[in-house]
């Protein structure tokens, strides 16, 4: 034991003033002749016993009172292990750590194991008939309090987490969790509150300066004890597949693509032989060995071509370490036949020059191989059958349509279909209004042609990072779009910039002065992205000779309406990759009657939840609230096209882990300690043999225990006047 | 309006003689001279028989005459013998009122001679001073003697340590003939010591009436803060908390008192306790009854 204000100490020598003043008083006395002496005599030799029991439990109560008042204020410690140190009624809180990093194992055991092994000496070393307390609280994807209250039904809920999950810890949320139950716990009693977080101290995961430390501050300064311990290993080798993605995302069928990794080795010692595989739907398709350098970054690459179409799951797997949840990573690639466009227009008339049909026609009827499947329709001929059936429409300048068209077209695009409004001279403004005014684009107007007789305008652009754009990246082909004079162009008129009204509209390409400098002309290609329908695009900057005024390639935008249509058709409304954690959503196109969710270990299960209805007829339907195993999982539907028939769509999901957590290098405890109040305890579980036991209680800094003492010194107040009013009373 | 017999009225007269006359006036003021009828032998006169008189008292020769139930009424007796008894120990001079023990004792005895010299009585005194007889005055009767005893009650030292008991003995040795014993002491003597000297008492033939004479404070025990009691005879100083040993003492004191009253009554004496702040009459009542009662004995 220790104390605090040791200089209070020198206040000792007061214990004996009870006893002077005691003294004192005896001395202060009036004399009286008695006569009944002989009475007096025999009173007080049968009192003389019990007077002076009462006069020494007076003094002592008052000399033990006037003694602990100043060991309280000389704030004694003592060490939480020894005597002194009380055993009153106490609670625990555990914070475990489930990240996936907890999942590192070293001579047959895991960081989480040693955490939980730890957790559970500490629960057992609580006793409910003293008024032990506890609460654990794991710290997932999300925060979770799974067990509060009764030791003995917290030890039952730590003994049933037998892994870590695959994601990331809501630490944050976890230690705002533990902050609110120590409030509840120290209302129901417990005087002793220890916060005990099990963690890996993850230096990617952890950070002391912002959220974590701020709540682990609110913990200290909230009186409680924190001790932090770090049940990670001492050395932590760890090699993983950080990323896998496919270049280009999408493959038609044969179509190549790079498929590219990054593969890190954390560590500090050189790793050779790692097997590594590259997996498409289950199926090994590419295999090699790799010898990894300390702490090298590999990024690897594979070309790959795919015949059959569909959502393919891709996984690149690396032989299994001491962390084999990030050993392989899942990709899903889709692999789409050639998007079915329907073009309507009209031909241009005898002696007249090429419309738009005419100037595009070549370039996307290239028969067999080609990336589009074309089909025509003349304006005022299309039937609901005929767009059943197709991912984007192309409106070539088609004039006006008729009414019945006008409601297919909304029909088509409510349920996701691609609208392309190529814009040519021969469309009127009013034509191009009944348009919009179908599709309900709200303020979007097309305006009449705009001729440049005395100059040209090129084309800007304004989103890089377009999809369409991504031939145009490339520095080479890029002139072939910019450097492009326009001589004449449709005007678009896009709604005035007030807040939310441009959410939905996207400007990729500006018509701009040759040089460069002074006015813009205004929009040259402006896309429109509803929630919840399809997308449109209006491209004023038209491959007509006449206003491109490249004879010699009539068709310099070509390759961007090639890519433009491939933005267009319709993709599955959910995302093909989750993290883990995530929830899996998917959007059917019609409603589907049976549907089949597997997950990457295999399991099947038919999802019970409701599928809620969308416009155009398409199906959205969670299939599960949180996916926890990484991997591709599938879901197979059964639903009805709408010729009737019985038709199985197949979709598939990526649950990704996220790569920091294969980073096991932890925070320094140095650094941790320096960052966090004095108080707040920071160690790391014996590695060889970890002795929760002996951790739990292993002294970490002296207990104040001069709340006791003020608490004596009441009781002692206390006792001494009700025993002085008893004695007074009794007295008379 | 003060009772004559009131202590605080008779503190304030200057001399014995006079207090006794006053306390006596006070208890016989409005009646004639011998107004106490007794069982002398000298005939008074007859009356109406009423319930309670002694049958003996009846006159048959009236009653076979008259047929009434008359009885006959006697001249009281005047030859009764009385000794005072004064203890006159140091711890008498113990008081808490203007006046201590021995002043109250002084006047009772004063007021008793008064009466028995009233009576015509022989009245004797003894003034006591520890377990000694101080002074000793043969019973005699008359104006002159009453007033020679009030003298001396007056100038007696008050002094001396022992058991009062002991000197009551040593007085009765004096007595000439048999009479009435007042014993006017506090008796913080031994009880066992004062029921022999009562008994020796009774077996030389003396009637006893002990008036113990008591200040409140020695009844109450009323101290509070700490007090050394300091002893008016023998012994030591004592230091203590008075509230502590109250109870103790208050029982010490009662089973004193309760051993010396069941003694006397077993000897037929009587025990009177006087506190000095009650007036005299309450002791002079308590002679008056006992006197009646041996002179009824005597008329047997």
């Amino acid at each position: 034991m220790n104390f605090l204000r040791p200089e209070f100490l020198w206040a000792l020598p007061l214990v004996a003033l009870p006893v002077v003043i005691h003294l004192l008083n005896r001395q202060r006395y009036q004399r009286v002749d008695f006569s009944a002496m002989e009475f007096l005599r025999l009173a007080l030799k049968r009192t003389r016993k019990r007077l002076f029991l009462e006069d020494f439990l007076l003094l002592l109560l008052r000399t033990l009172a006037v003694l602990l008042l100043i060991l309280a204020l000389a704030k004694p410690g003592a060490d939480p292990g020894s005597l002194l140190a009380g055993r009153s009624a106490r609670a625990e809180i555990l914070l475990l750590d489930a990240s996936l990093s907890m999942a590192h194992r070293q001579g047959g055991t895991s960081a989480f194991e040693r955490a939980l092994a730890f957790g559970q000496e500490s629960l057992e070393q609580l006793a409910p008939e003293r008024g032990d307390r506890a609460a654990l609280i794991v710290a997932g994807t999300t925060a979770e309090r799974t067990a509060y209250g009764d030791p003995a039904e917290v030890l039952s809920a730590l003994q049933e987490q037998d892994q870590p999950g695959n994601g990331e810890a809501a630490l944050a949320s976890a230690l705002e969790m533990a902050l609110r139950s120590a409030d509840s716990l120290a209302a129901e009693g417990p005087e002793e509150i220890r916060i005990s977080i099990l963690s890996d101290l993850q230096l990617s995961a952890w950070d002391f300066e912002g959220s974590e430390g701020q709540a682990i501050r609110r913990l200290a300064e909230a009186g409680h004890f924190v001790q932090i311990l770090d049940t990670g290993f001492r050395k932590r080798q760890n090699t993983a597949v950080l990323e896998l993605r496919v270049d280009p995302p999408e493959l038609s069928p044969g179509e190549y693509g790079q498929v590219r990794a990054r593969i890190r080795h954390f560590g500090e010692q050189a790793r050779s032989g790692l097997r590594l595989s590259l997996v498409v739907d289950g199926v090994p398709v590419h295999q090699e060995v790799l010898d990894l350098e300390a702490g090298e970054e590999l990024d690897w690459n594979h070309a790959l071509a795919l015949a059959d179409p569909g959502p393919r799951g891709l996984e690149l797997r690396l032989a299994g370490d001491s962390l084999p949840t990030d050993d392989r990573r899942c990709r899903i690639l889709p692999v789409r036949p050639a998007p079915r466009v329907l073009l309507i227009g009209e031909a241009a008339a005898a002696g007249e020059p090429d419309g738009i049909r005419e100037s595009i026609l070549p370039f996307l009827d290239l028969g067999e191989g080609s990336p589009v499947r074309l089909e025509q329709r003349l304006p005022g001929r299309l039937g609901s059958d005929v767009l059943e059936k197709v991912d984007v429409v192309l409106l070539a300048d088609p004039g006006p349509l008729p009414p019945s068209t006008l409601a297919e077209l909304a029909t088509f695009h409510s349920r996701g279909g691609g609208l392309f409004l190529a814009l040519g001279p021969r469309t009127g403004e009013a034509d191009h209004a009944e348009v919009l005014e179908a599709l309900q684009v709200p303020a979007l107007a097309i305006g009449p042609v705009v001729r440049l007789n005395d100059g040209n305008a090129k084309l800007a652009i304004r989103e890089a990072q377009h999809p369409a754009l991504r031939l145009f990246e490339d520095p080479v082909w890029r002139p072939l779009l910019t450097e492009v004079p326009f001589a004449a162009f449709r005007q678009i008129r896009l709604p005035a910039e007030t807040p939310g009204s441009l959410a939905d509209f996207q400007v990729i390409l500006d018509f701009i002065q040759p040089t460069g400098e002074g006015a813009e002309f205004g929009p040259a290609l402006v896309e429109w992205e509803p929630e919840g329908r399809g997308r449109l695009v209006a491209m004023a900057a038209s491959p007509l000779p006449a206003w491109n005024r490249m004879v010699e390639v009539p068709g310099g935008t070509l390759p961007l309406l090639l890519d433009l249509v491939a933005h267009l058709t319709p993709r599955p409304g959910h995302p093909l990759e989750v993290q883990v954690g995530g929830s899996l959503e998917l959007i059917w196109p019609r409603a589907p009657s049976e549907v089949l969710l597997t997950d990457p270990t295999g399991t099947s299960r038919h999802p019970s939840s409701p599928t809620a209805l969308l416009p155009g007829g398409r199906a959205k339907q969670r299939l599960a609230e949180t996916a926890a195993i990484p991997g591709a999982w599938t879901a197979e539907a059964r639903l009805l096209d709408p010729s009737g028939e019985e038709e199985t769509l197949v979709e598939r999901i990526a649950v990704v882990t996220p790569a920091a957590e294969s980073d096991l290098s932890p925070a320094p405890t140095s650094m941790v300690t320096s960052l966090l109040p004095e108080g707040v305890s920071v160690r790391r579980l014996g590695e060889e043999s970890p002795d929760p036991a002996a951790e739990s209680t292993a002294p970490s800094g002296p207990r104040d225990l001069s709340g006791h003492l003020y608490r004596g010194v009441l009781l002692l107040l206390i006792a001494e006047t009700l025993l002085a009013a008893l004695l007074d009373r009794r007295r008379g | 309006m003060p009772q004559a017999s009131d202590p605080k009225l008779l503190a304030r007269l200057a001399r014995l003689e006079l207090r006794a006359k006053t306390a006596v006036e006070g208890l016989t003021g409005g009646q004639h001279r011998s107004p106490l009828r007794g069982a002398s032998t000298t005939f008074a006169q007859h009356r109406e028989y009423v319930p309670g008189d002694d049958l003996r008292h009846l006159d048959w020769r009236v009653i076979a005459r008259s047929d009434r139930h008359i009885v006959r009424e006697f001249e009281e007796e005047t030859d009764l013998t009385g000794y005072l008894v004064v203890d006159g120990s140091a711890s008498m001079n113990f008081k808490t009122q203007e006046w201590s023990k021995y002043d109250y004792a002084t006047w009772t005895a004063a007021a008793i001679a008064r009466l028995l010299a009233i009576q015509n009585d022989n009245t004797g005194l003894a003034l006591t001073g520890g377990a000694e007889v101080n002074h000793w005055i043969p019973a005699r009767r008359g104006e002159r003697h009453w007033q020679h005893l009030v003298e001396a009650l007056e100038s007696a030292p008050v002094d001396g340590a022992g058991d009062p008991a002991e000197a009551l003995v040593a007085a009765s040795g004096r007595m000439e003939r048999r009479g009435l014993v007042i014993w006017l002491s506090d008796c913080l003597g031994r009880a066992d010591h004062a029921t022999k000297a009562a008994a020796r008492l009774r077996h030389a033939g003396h009637d006893l009436l002990v008036l113990r004479i008591l200040d409140p404070a020695e009844i109450d025990f009323p101290y509070g803060r700490s007090t050394r009691f300091e002893p008016l005879e023998l012994g030591e100083a004592l230091l203590l908390d008075p509230r502590a040993v109250r109870q103790a003492y208050l029982e010490e004191f009662e089973k004193h008192g309760a051993e010396l009253r069941r003694g006397l009554r077993a000897l037929n004496a009587d025990f009177r306790r006087l506190p000095t702040d009650e007036p005299l009459e309450a002791g002079l009542v308590e002679f008056l009854a006992r006197r009646a009662a041996r002179l009824r004995r005597r008329g047997r």
